[in-house]
């Protein structure tokens, strides 16, 4: 059997291979020659599966970037991280209660995606929202003050983390519920081609969602309907606590949008300029007309679950190990190679630190609503005359 | 003024409502060619075409999410959901989503999504056809329920609950469809969410019901009236969420007494919510205590006679009030 040795090695085995390299997971089900789920190398993986967006020399979308075009997208995947770690520190000091999910390691996809589209384009997101939500240019005291609970938040405190919403940046929202924002933005297309808007609709949504039905029903109708959406899985091999090659059957999740007859693009995730590339030319193929394009983005979680998370399930070492595909060192280093001088990175290093500290701070010194506010917004018409009418 | 059914008046509501706001769509399973599972909808094809009398496949979870999306993006859908129990196979969209969404955002988006839907015991469709779940709705924030059964008010509130800023389930009891009424014409006029029909003056004893529930109601009115000389008021709410509690109180103000009806299961249903407010506003009128009256504790059954003896109909409203009548032996 010509598979990799991490690929039969089991947990009960102590083989020399698997000693070897302990950060894998191991995939009892990978019998090809394709990388077991769980390998720490993002990029190694996205090449092995599904069709990829290709390019003539020269001719990448992210070619065209200008320097401070690059710095500024490098600025968008530090902000975000910037942000988070934030959000954990005023977490675990009690300024920032409720669920929060980090997405530590994902910003390239978030910043990839954010800077191919033009403003008018409609994203909703998951529980794990922060970076995409920041990468459409909300203003992160409004989303700092939202998750500490504040009036001054972009949901006036009614949201927090998991329910994110922007519509001044036509971000309609992270999602509580696994999956729930792929048919929605299957109608939100809907009324970009019946409207003639010349918008594209995007769903962010994770490998663990693959497995969700609504995620299915939602794709379905957009293929038959040809609508303008792109659904953009982050596959970060982990459904929450779990594994993917415990729930998912398959190595190549881009088969489940080929299953629907969907246009499908594989991808690495942590690079951001691949990121940047393949978005384009999957924006440009759903915005003419063609219908629904379905990418899977590989990346890695660097932190656990939520915030708190002692990540008990992940094997050792691996969350160290992925580290090494960090996509922001990775895209500054790549930078540089571009032409970009380092003093406007450090330029931007610094005024993303001062922008994240005044957030901070003026979130925390912002006002709570007031309790009765809770009463608000239940209905479209306020106060809301019933439930009962007449007594 | 037209003569016409109730499945008629439904129908007509869409179409008026289709003509006046061209972001109005609709879809469903089935409803296209075939007019929809009830032929509700027949018709509608040929004049409004593919794009806005949208088929579907049979996926109710992904069709109420993409009308949840399309409403808040500047569509205002109606989706036909074929039977009441296949709600159950779209609560997220319809109670995680479209009643939160609103709220969760601050006010930054309205959901204008219409969702009806039909059920009924009676025709052996067996348990997995037959349920009557509004109280699954009612105990929902941010949602609206419409269930009323007169031809005219169901083209009147269908077209309220389509110019509605709010989700609204609009249910439609089965036994409705093919009762007449006068309906009117003028496609300007248009009902209001949250306001009860008395549908019959009585002095003696209120009920309350909704559904198909009102139909068993006159007929048991006729009844009572005849052999036992109890003069019953008969309540349609029409809406359950907002509820006219004002119109069942000034009623039980004058009866005394309060019978509450509906196909759906007792325990737990929407009545109880109705019996607790009358007793919390009206307890000093009240000559005897409310009864309900609902189906038995059992999903409904298939073979005619234990469908009958699960659901309720006519005589179990004359027992009812006779009950609280103390006409009873």
């Amino acid at each position: 059997m010509a598979a990799s040795p991490k690929s039969t090695s089991s947990a009960k085995s102590k083989s020399a291979a698997a000693k070897a390299d302990e950060t894998v997971a191991p995939n009892p089900r990978s019998k090809s020659g394709a990388k077991p789920l769980g390998d720490t190398k993002g990029r190694a993986d996205a090449d092995a599966y599904g069709e990829h967006a290709t390019f003539a020399k020269g001719k990448r979308p992210s070619d065209k970037l200008k320097p401070a075009e690059l710095v500024q997208i490098y600025r968008t995947m530090l902000l975000a991280r910037r942000f988070e770690e934030h959000v954990v520190d005023q977490f675990r000091e009690g300024n920032l209660p409720g669920f929060v999910h980090v997405a530590i390691g994902q910003e390239g996809i978030a910043a990839g995606v954010g800077h191919a589209l033009p403003e008018g384009d409609i994203i909703a997101s998951t529980h794990r929202a922060h970076a995409h939500i920041i990468a459409r240019g909300s203003s992160v005291e409004a989303l700092m003050a939202e998750m500490m609970g504040r009036i001054t938040g972009v949901c006036q405190g009614k949201g927090g983390s998991m329910h994110l919403a922007d519509m001044s940046r036509n971000v309609v929202g992270a999602n509580g519920v696994v999956g729930s924002g792929v048919p929605m933005m299957t109608g939100v297309a809907l009324a970009q081609k019946e409207l003639a808007t010349g918008n594209i609709a995007v769903a962010f949504y994770g490998d663990g969602a693959t497995s969700q039905g609504n995620v299915h029903e939602g794709m379905n109708l957009a293929q038959i309907w040809e609508l303008p959406v792109l659904f953009i899985c982050e596959n970060n091999r982990y459904a929450e606590s779990t594994p993917s090659w415990q729930t998912v059957p398959i190595d190549d999740l881009t088969l489940r949008g080929a299953a629907h007859g969907m246009k499908t693009f594989a991808v690495d995730g942590n690079d951001v300029l691949a990121m940047y590339d393949t978005t384009t030319v999957a924006a440009e193929y759903a915005r003419s007309g063609k219908g629904p394009v379905y990418i899977v983005a590989e990346t890695q979680r660097l932190s656990g679950h939520y915030v708190g998370d002692a990540e008990v399930y992940r094997p050792k070492g691996e969350a160290k190990a992925a580290r090494a595909g960090d996509p922001i060192p990775a895209f500054r280093t790549e930078m540089l190679t571009r032409k970009v001088k380092e003093s406007d990175v450090k330029a931007v290093e610094a005024e993303v630190e001062e922008t994240m500290e005044r957030a901070v701070e003026a979130s925390l010194a912002a006002d709570f609503p007031p309790a009765e506010d809770a009463m608000k917004h239940v209905y479209a018409e306020y106060p809301y005359q019933g439930p009962v009418l007449g007594a | 003024m037209a003569q016409m059914t109730y499945r008629e008046a439904v129908k007509t509501a869409m179409a008026e409502e289709l003509r006046r706001d061209q972001r109005v769509l609709f879809m469903g399973e089935d409803i296209a060619d075939m007019g929809g599972s009830q032929g509700v909808s027949k018709g509608m094809l040929a004049e409004f075409g593919p794009g806005r009398i949208r088929n579907t496949p049979i996926s109710e979870e992904g069709i109420v999410g993409a009308a949840v999306g399309a409403a808040m993006s500047g569509l205002r859908p109606i989706v036909e959901i074929m039977y009441m129990d296949f709600t159950s196979m779209a609560m997220d969209p319809i109670v995680g989503q479209a009643a939160k969404w609103r709220y969760m955002t601050g006010g930054q988006v309205t959901i204008p999504v219409t969702i009806r839907t039909q059920g009924g015991a009676g025709w052996q469709s067996g348990s997995q056809h037959a349920s009557m779940l509004e109280s699954w709705f009612t105990h929902i924030p941010g949602l609206k329920v419409v269930m009323t059964s007169q031809p005219d008010d169901a083209r009147l509130l269908l077209k309220a609950a389509i110019r509605d800023e709010n989700p609204v389930l609009f249910i439609e009891h089965r036994d409705c469809y093919p009762r007449k009424g006068e309906v009117g014409e003028d496609p300007e006029e248009v009902g209001e969410l949250g306001v009860g029909r008395k549908l019959r003056e009585g002095t003696d004893c209120t009920i309350v019901c909704w559904g198909g529930m009102p139909w068993a109601a006159l007929e048991a009115a006729e009844q009572l009236e005849a052999e036992d000389g109890i003069s019953l008021e008969i309540i349609d709410p029409r809406t359950l969420q907002p509820f006219d509690l004002g119109i069942v109180l000034e009623s039980v103000r004058k009866t005394n007494r309060c019978v509450i009806a509906h196909e759906a299961v007792t325990f737990g249903g929407f009545g109880a919510e109705i019996a607790a407010l009358v007793q919390e506003h009206a307890f000093d009128h009240l000559d005897a205590p409310v009864l309900r009256v609902g189906e038995k504790w059992a999903p409904v059954p298939f073979a005619p006679v234990l469908e009958d003896y699960v659901v309720p109909g006519k005589a179990e409203i004359i027992e009812a009030v006779r009950s609280v009548a103390y006409a009873t032996a």
